[in-house]
């Protein structure tokens, strides 16, 4: 029954997704072209000043769309979550023959499908843009001969530890896109639970006022944590300093996990006793 | 109710803006009032020839070297006796002193016009100065400031040694021909320590420059080392409390340090411990996919303890 979820949130989200990503997509085309045309300008042919003014805006305009498409993605799973279990289609939902946890764990992974899609199509129109823009560089041996350099430079020392650097990376990206949904996702739930009127604006609250509470807590952290980390590390041997990164990363990664599942606890719990959707 | 609560609620509000300029104005800097250990009851005269000060049975003479001169900034409100003969001389005397009372400034206007100022200095305190410029003094005294009391006596005899010139890079010093890098930790009258050695000024090799002069305002010091293995000893065991003593929590060099670790140890082994063993307990008593949860979180914390425990290791 996961997968049959998992179709249908799919189908929900990538329903408008796909309009935002073909904005963005044609947007990265222009902009690479606008470019090129600031390129030429920059290295002595005149261009008439609407011409280049126009070049700029549309290259804003790129930005401003991948911004926005970033957060057109979290709305939209944001509005599945809420619609699905909280209005009138929420009756239906939770009346299928299906676990809680089917349903929660089917929003999560539209979220990271999600997010992760988005992602990796913005990277894309970005690289895309550079292309268009910078083609013969890209052409060029030089450039990927520096490429090759770079890659060779960043795995020629200790390999294993370079290697954890990056699936420890992903994993850490995936776990903080699950955190921040699920932590989202907890309060569009408690807010629900709590009012019966105002939900949305009761959602939005809770999340600020917890938020808040979190980044004041980073704050703290950042002032002491961080300075003393630094100075640990300064002194460590050059030989276990890689090794020791990696372990405080994968500690990192294992308080990401511990809060994540707590929050899916919490979800779940309110789930199955505190809903009244009468 | 509301109302009366939005009244007081305004009412502190304005009290607290109106009373912090207040209590700002009380710390201001520019405020401080400065005083003076001299008793304001004791009747200052002065010789006929005013190269001398008497303050009560304190001796002043007069002085104008001005590398032992302070800031003089406390009026004297004391009273003035003249004899007749300077009373037909002079028309106002005002006189200002420093802090410690060593020093009295005397600015003096005669009846014809003529304006002077003269500097005296208690004779003593004078008498000390210049002893220790010619080396006379036969024990030296080294405070130490941390922990309070911490001194050392050394007597002139046992200060012997090569000499040694001292170049100061930036406030590091190197120890010319001996070492590089030198970090000079402790400078207190004629002792310096720089790179864990001992060394001490000759005052009356440097004359009057180096009384109560900071040596970070020097290129070149010249220093003699301190080779008497009785005075290292008494000096290594004095820097030692120095550096170890017990100034409490938050006087401590390290504070910063301190209070980051024990951070660091809260939010990395102290909370995933309560969580892990909050979480047992409700694994324990619950059922069915919420033991799983329970026991994922905790299973999670005793990770995230062992990890923790593996750095520690690693790094200390």
């Amino acid at each position: 029954m996961l997968k049959k979820l998992l179709k249908y949130d799919l189908q929900f989200v990538f329903k408008y997704w796909w309009i935002a990503a073909a904005v963005c997509v044609s947007l990265s085309v222009a902009g690479g072209f606008c470019i090129r045309i600031l390129a030429s300008s920059s290295s002595g042919r005149e261009l008439p000043a609407v011409v280049e003014s126009s070049a700029i805006s549309i290259l804003f305009l790129a930005y401003m769309a991948f911004i926005a498409f970033e957060i057109i993605s979290v709305i939209l799973i944001f509005i599945r979550f809420y619609s699905n279990f909280f209005s009138d289609e929420g009756y239906l939902t939770f009346t299928l023959p299906v676990k809680r946890t089917s349903l929660i764990n089917s929003k999560i992974i539209t979220t990271v499908i999600t997010q992760i899609s988005t992602v990796m199509l913005i990277l894309f129109c970005i690289c895309f843009m550079l292309i268009i823009g910078f083609w013969e560089g890209f052409l060029s041996v030089e450039f990927w001969e520096t490429v090759a350099k770079g890659i060779n430079y960043y795995f020629s020392d200790n390999i294993l530890c370079r290697i954890m650097y990056i699936i420890e990376f992903l994993l850490l990206s995936v776990l903080f896109a699950v955190f921040s949904n699920l932590f989202l996702f907890c309060c569009i739930t408690l807010a629900c639970t709590i009012t019966k009127k105002a939900r949305v604006i009761t959602s939005i609250g809770i999340y600020y006022a917890v938020n808040s509470l979190i980044s004041f807590a980073l704050q703290i952290f950042a002032i002491f944590g961080i300075s003393a980390i630094v100075e640990y590390f300064a002194e460590i041997s050059d030989k276990m300093l890689e090794p020791v990164v990696c372990l405080t990363v994968f500690g990192v990664i294992l308080l990401f996990s511990i809060f994540c599942v707590i929050l899916y606890a919490l979800q779940y719990r309110m789930f199955d006793h505190k809903l009244n959707l009468a | 109710m509301k109302k009366i609560i939005v009244l007081i609620i305004t009412v502190l509000l304005l009290v607290s803006c109106f009373s912090l300029p207040v209590f700002a104005d009380k710390f201001s800097y520019y405020d401080y009032e400065y005083t003076t250990t001299l008793d304001p009851d004791v009747e200052i005269t002065f010789s006929e020839d005013f190269k001398t000060l008497y303050f009560g049975e304190d001796k002043y003479v007069i002085f104008d070297n001005k590398n032992i001169y302070n800031d003089v900034l406390v009026e004297l409100e004391n009273n003035i006796k003249l004899t007749d003969a300077q009373n037909a001389k002079i028309s106002k005397i005002e006189l200002t002193t420093s802090e410690e009372g060593a020093l009295i400034d005397a600015a003096i206007k005669y009846i014809d016009g003529i304006y002077m100022e003269m500097h005296f200095i208690n004779e003593e305190y004078f008498t000390q100065y210049n002893d220790l410029l010619t080396s006379k003094t036969a024990q030296y005294e080294v405070n130490f400031m941390y922990p309070e009391g911490n001194s050392v006596e050394i007597s002139r005899d046992k200060l012997s040694g090569n000499e040694i010139i001292l170049r100061n890079f930036d406030n590091n010093f190197d120890v010319i021909g001996k070492s590089k890098d030198g970090r000079i930790s402790v400078a207190v009258g004629l002792l310096i320590i720089c790179n864990e050695e001992f060394y001490y000024l000759d005052y009356s090799e440097a004359g009057s420059n180096y009384r109560d002069y900071s040596i970070y305002g020097e290129e070149i010091i010249k220093a003699h080392e301190i080779t008497d293995p009785d005075v290292i000893a008494a000096l290594k065991e004095a820097e030692t409390s120095y550096y170890t003593g017990d100034y409490g929590f938050f006087l401590d060099d390290n504070f910063t340090k301190n209070v980051a670790d024990i951070f660091l140890v809260i939010v990395f082994a102290v909370i995933p411990f309560a969580v892990l063993v909050i979480f047992t307990i409700f694994a324990y008593r619950s059922k069915g996919i919420y033991r799983k949860m329970n026991s994922l979180i905790a299973i999670l914390c005793a990770a995230e303890l062992v990890i923790f425990t593996i750095i520690a290791l690693l790094i200390t």
